[in-house]
């Protein structure tokens, strides 16, 4: 299998100037190299930089110093013609269920995406039927987003991208606005994805979700703080309150135990493995 | 006073295709210093109930009485109605509007009809009870804010006009865990001050089993429960039947009380600890 | 705010709903244009039967499409009235105070409201047999030879159909800022026109700073699914014109042609015989 890395970020920086005169950094001194097949978190705080991060990804934004370097399948982002070939390439969705929906009628919107690369009629066709199953929506041609929950909405934008036929889809805090259904049936479909393929890159506040992925990288304050499978990261508390992140309940109450001096393993995410280790205790 | 709900109907789109009943027969009361939480899947009827307790929307079947005004009446005191339930909506930052914060801030004090002297005053109590700098965000537009200051801005316009009753509709939706953290004891700090009531809508067990002392439970417009969190939030099989998630530690105690090991009753991690370390401890003499 | 109800899409399974959109629009075009040729009583009956059978065959309820007259009732009452009153022409019928009806008035009264009565009833029977999205591929289609002088078509059609698109969801948006100025004190109902231009600024300021938000995020989403990637754009949908269209054009064009007939020709050798007009 070819390991070559499907995106790589080579020391990116992206400031923006303050009304008043002077320069956030939203982003300083980032490297990050992901390969094909990966399901990556990005966790971090509110402001730490990481919806900068995504949109640097797809070439939605592009780094402010000279040095700082994007490559999507070896494309350089700042190259202009391949503009349209990374934003394929790298779809994105965005965190607002309702304002990415083009059209009134799923079955437009999802066209929406392969009007604009020219492909054929017929496999337009094709390609909505594909994705709807995709994402778990079939029959959902006629659907507004009128009637659909956010938990839909979100799995109809995602359908709109993978429309484009991405080999990597990338997600800015897509599941933080809907309620827990609605976050399960994102993250159910995102596995699924992943497990036919597609680069997933998710990018969350929420740490309940990295543990579906393969690799978490922390952010804190534009800069990447860790690189490392969830179990190391859900094993150093430290590292997690430093960033201003939080366990998830069942790590948390493992976190707790051991506090009290019981030998419970740190890494547990299942509620059923927690139990496992309890029962072993007594 | 305690709001009294009585066999509380609403159909929506009467007499049309898309008629829809979002309540049917909701019975119960929340007393004075109740912390009431309010939980449902989405399309039980939540945002619903909570638009009646401050006349957005008019009774129009059952009854209810909010600090001894019935809200059935034709001649309702509106004004006095929503500066007794003060009300908080989802995403409340998107409702700022004026040039200045304090100006926002100062608006419902303007619309109930507080005398100008006494504004001032109140808009910088509730600014600083809600945790904003006042001296310097007082003259800044809120757009200029970030948005966990825009969030307190609009909370602060709210309790400015001190209400007794505090209504919450997913006062946690969008923020991070510090915010949420933040936000919570915000709320804690609330119900010290002004409001004794509050009323907490939310989709997270986990929140509402930390800050609740009730729970009314909402299931297709009908009440499926209204009890203590403790002695709710216990029945794994009932909250999963309404599409609820059941707190993390009440899964595990579940889980180890098929094993044989029973320990007390827990619904947050830290007092799951608690109760498994006497537990362990027990278990070792 | 959900009265919005006249000239509305009402889905039925008839003939002319499943019309091509833009052998509609131009066959309004035709009607609207054949309703100011008629000079004559006679064109007007035609007229009448015409829009009756496509009424008919339309499979709207008779209740549905007057409601939109209802709302303008009072328009065409006052036309009547006016023209009664106003034109001096012809043999006074009735003398009324310091008013003189004359033959000529009722006869010119009548014709204006029947017209004004025709168009309205015309026109809402395109928006009640075509969905807004078909009205804007129709339209679409129907601006594309302007592309030859550069004319943004796509872009122009784009914005009315993301404009549909964000109706229902904006009217949502309202509602809701609405509820939360209410919540605390605003009151939307009290006052003369003025109290109540200013009491709509707490809503209309926020719903333009989110819409603003709103098209940001969209036109990045947009972008992000490659719009204007390419100048060979396809299109998904195809219209195509089929036999039912073009033998509407036929009935449409022999409509036309009777009136044209009946204004220039005739006019209204009918209307002569059976009214001593003219």
């Amino acid at each position: 299998m070819e390991n070559s890395p499907v995106i790589e970020v080579k020391n990116a920086e992206y400031r923006y100037k303050l009304p008043d005169g002077g320069f956030v950094a939203a982003l300083s001194g980032v490297s990050l190299s992901i390969s094909a097949g990966e399901f990556v978190v990005i966790c971090g705080h509110n402001g730490s930089g990481k919806s900068t991060l995504a949109k640097l990804m797809n070439g939605l934004l592009l780094p402010t110093n000279a040095e700082g370097e994007v490559l999507v399948k070896k494309m350089k982002t700042t190259d202009a013609a391949h503009t349209f070939d990374i934003r394929r390439s790298a779809g994105i969705v965005f965190q607002n269920p309702d304002n990415q929906m083009v059209a009134t009628f799923v079955e437009d919107d999802l066209a929406f995406g392969p009007e604009n690369l020219g492909v054929p009629r017929e496999e337009i066709e094709e390609r909505i039927d594909w994705a709807l199953a995709a994402v778990g929506m079939s029959g959902h041609r006629k659907s507004t987003p009128f009637k659909m929950s956010g938990g839909q909405k979100q799995r109809i934008a995602i359908a709109a991208v993978l429309a484009m036929k991405p080999e990597i889809l990338i997600l800015d805090e897509s599941t933080s606005m809907l309620d827990p259904k609605g976050r399960r049936e994102v993250m159910n479909t995102l596995l699924n994805l992943n497990k036919s393929g597609i680069t997933v890159i998710l990018i969350t506040h929420n740490m309940d979700e990295a543990f579906f992925a393969s690799r978490a990288v922390i952010l804190k304050d534009g800069q990447i703080k860790a690189d490392a499978p969830p179990e190391d990261i859900f094993s150093d508390y430290n590292l997690l309150i430093e960033n201003s992140l939080t366990l998830p309940a069942v790590p948390e109450t493992a976190r707790l135990l051991r506090e009290k001096g019981l030998d419970v393993e740190p890494a547990v995410f299942f509620v059923e493995d927690l139990a496992e280790e309890l029962c072993r205790l007594l | 006073m305690p709001i009294v709900i009585e066999n509380l109907s609403y159909t929506y789109m009467k007499k049309t295709p898309y008629e829809k009943k979002a309540l049917d027969g909701v019975t119960f009361t929340i007393e004075d210093g109740d912390t009431f939480g309010i939980i449902g899947a989405t399309g039980s009827g939540k945002s619903t109930l909570i638009q009646h307790l401050n006349a957005l929307i008019r009774v129009t079947e059952g009854k209810i009485v909010v600090n001894g005004m019935n809200l059935s009446e034709k001649k309702l005191d509106l004004k006095r109605l929503r500066s007794t339930v003060g009300m908080v909506f989802q995403y409340p930052e998107y409702q700022l509007f004026e040039e200045t914060v304090e100006k926002d801030i100062a608006f419902g004090l303007k619309n109930i009809g507080v005398a100008e002297a006494e504004i001032a005053d109140r808009v910088r109590e509730a600014a600083e009870l809600c945790g904003l700098d006042f001296e310097e965000v007082k003259s800044r537009s809120p757009f200029e804010l970030s948005g966990g200051q825009m969030r307190r801005a609009a909370i602060a316009g709210v309790i400015a006009m001190r209400p007794e009753i505090l209504v919450f509709d997913e006062p946690t939706a969008g923020l991070d865990p510090r915010g949420r953290a933040e936000l919570l004891s915000l709320i804690r700090k609330l119900k010290d001050s002004c409001s004794k009531t509050i009323i907490m809508v939310s989709h997270n067990m986990d929140e509402i089993a930390a800050m609740c002392n009730r729970v009314a439970v909402l299931d297709e417009g009908r009440l499926a429960a209204c009890d203590a969190p403790r002695k709710l939030f216990f029945d794994e099989t009932m909250l999963s039947s309404l599409g609820l998630d059941v707190p993390t530690a009440v899964k595990l105690a579940n889980l180890l009380k098929k094993r044989g090991v029973e320990l007390r009753p827990a619904m947050t991690p830290p007092a799951f600890a608690e109760a498994f370390w006497e537990y362990y401890i027990e278990a070792r003499r | 705010m959900n009265g919005i109800s006249f000239g509305q899409y009402y889905p039925a399974d008839s003939p002319i709903h499943h019309l091509d959109a833009r052998i509609k629009i131009i066959l309004s075009v035709v009607f609207i244009a054949a309703v100011f040729f008629v000079k004559s009583y006679f064109g007007y009956l035609v007229t009448l039967l015409f829009l009756a059978s496509v009424i008919g065959m339309s499979r709207v309820p008779l209740s549905v499409v007057f409601k939109t007259v209802k709302a303008v009732l009072f328009l065409i009452i006052f036309t009547f009235v006016l023209n009664l009153f106003l034109i001096d022409e012809g043999r006074i019928l009735w003398s009324l105070w310091i008013f003189d009806i004359t033959d000529q008035a009722v006869h010119y009264a009548i014709m204006m409201a029947l017209r004004l009565f025709l168009l309205i009833t015309g026109t809402t029977l395109l928006t009640l047999t075509t969905t807004p999205m078909d009205l804007t591929d129709g339209i679409e289609s129907l601006m594309s030879p302007l592309k030859i002088i550069k004319f943004p078509v796509h872009d122009v059609a784009l914005i009315m159909s993301i404009a549909l698109r964000f109706i229902p969801t904006l009217i949502e948006e309202t509602n809701k800022i609405m509820n939360a100025q209410k919540a605390r004190g605003a009151s939307f109902d009290h006052g003369g026109l003025f109290k109540r231009a200013k009491a709509l600024l707490p809503v209309l300021i926020p719903l333009f700073v989110s819409s603003i938000r709103r098209a940001d995020e969209l036109a990045l989403a947009m972008d992000a699914r490659c719009y204007n990637a390419s100048p060979n754009r396809t299109r998904r949908k195809v219209l195509k014109i089929g036999g039912r269209d073009i033998a509407a054009l036929f009935i449409a064009a022999a409509y036309f042609t009777l009136i044209l007939l009946d204004r220039y020709f005739f006019l209204s050798a009918v209307d002569r015989l059976f009214f001593g007009l003219f």
